[in-house]
């Protein structure tokens, strides 16, 4: 049975039943999720990295890092949407999810749309 | 002097390593630029810099072509290449490599700078004509951003 792993980011203090991050560059933590058979298999919650302007690859390489094959986030500029494109991690755009729980059952259900351009912030997204 | 700068225009540089004539090392600052003479001090200050390569280029394909097969630690956008503002250049960019640290020349103040550049994760604004000082500044800046280090 194959296992996804899955990064949310989170508001304090992560897991399931916390509240979806707005950000994912400026989320407070991450949880991971790992799905397996459409179920969830275990959660880890991990600190987001500290990054500065200009350093918005360094959370795209942590999540790489630890092997995350899925993102939901509510937000994201272009650079890390391309950088997460082209280090294999599929994004998905959370939608009206409210907690990771609802959002990670969402994704499991198929009802989460890929996060494109036109859901980037600010100018990446014109 | 442990730097060279190489200029090139669009297609040459292409047509340059294909024929196997220019090598580039690892560590390269791509300049996307039209207009090379008023940039000199900056361009000069940064190549002045031991273990870089200046690579110049006049044209939005070329900076996508630079980005696509010399993988640069740098590439530093004018404010307007050709038909593009430096901000849509690097917009063209990142799908070829989100990865390359970008800087930009820029007249914007930094709310508008802000708004525009949001999410595009620039490493830093630069004035349209940059100085000495601001190459400085940029390679401090790259440097505290491990973009110093060869991929």
């Amino acid at each position: 049975m194959d296992t996804i792993l899955i990064a949310i980011p989170s508001e304090n203090p992560g897991g399931l039943d916390a509240g979806l991050g707005a950000h994912f560059g400026h989320c407070d933590l991450y949880t991971l999720v790992a799905v397996a058979g459409g179920a969830v298999r275990d959660v880890q919650v991990v600190p987001n990295v500290p990054h500065q302007q200009g350093g918005c690859m360094a959370p795209v390489q942590y999540l790489a890092g630890k092997g995350v094959q899925q993102m939901i986030a509510g937000g994201m500029g272009l650079r890390p949407l391309m950088g997460f494109n082209q280090v294999g991690i599929q994004v998905l755009h959370g939608g009206d999810a409210r907690t990771v729980g609802e959002a990670v059952q969402a994704a499991i259900e198929g009802r989460l749309v890929q996060f494109q351009q036109m859901h980037t912030c600010g100018g990446g997204g014109q | 002097m442990g730097a060279s700068i190489v200029q090139q225009t669009g297609l040459l540089l292409r047509q340059d390593r294909l024929n196997g004539g220019t090598v580039l090392p690892q560590r390269t600052i791509l300049v996307v630029t039209t207009r090379p003479g008023s940039l000199e001090p900056f361009i000069t200050a940064l190549g002045q810099e031991p273990g870089w390569d200046v690579v110049l280029v006049d044209s939005a394909q070329a900076g996508i072509d630079g980005v696509r097969c010399e993988t640069p630690a740098l590439v530093v956008v004018d404010q307007k290449v050709g038909t593009l503002s430096g901000l849509d250049v690097i917009r063209r960019l990142l799908p070829v490599n989100a990865f390359v640290h970008t800087a930009v020349l820029s007249g914007l103040d930094d709310a508008a700078f802000h708004e525009q550049g949001e999410g595009l994760g620039i490493l830093a604004k630069l004035p349209v004509t940059p100085g000495e000082e601001d190459a400085r500044g940029l390679l401090a800046r790259l440097r505290q951003m491990g973009g110093d280090q060869s991929y």
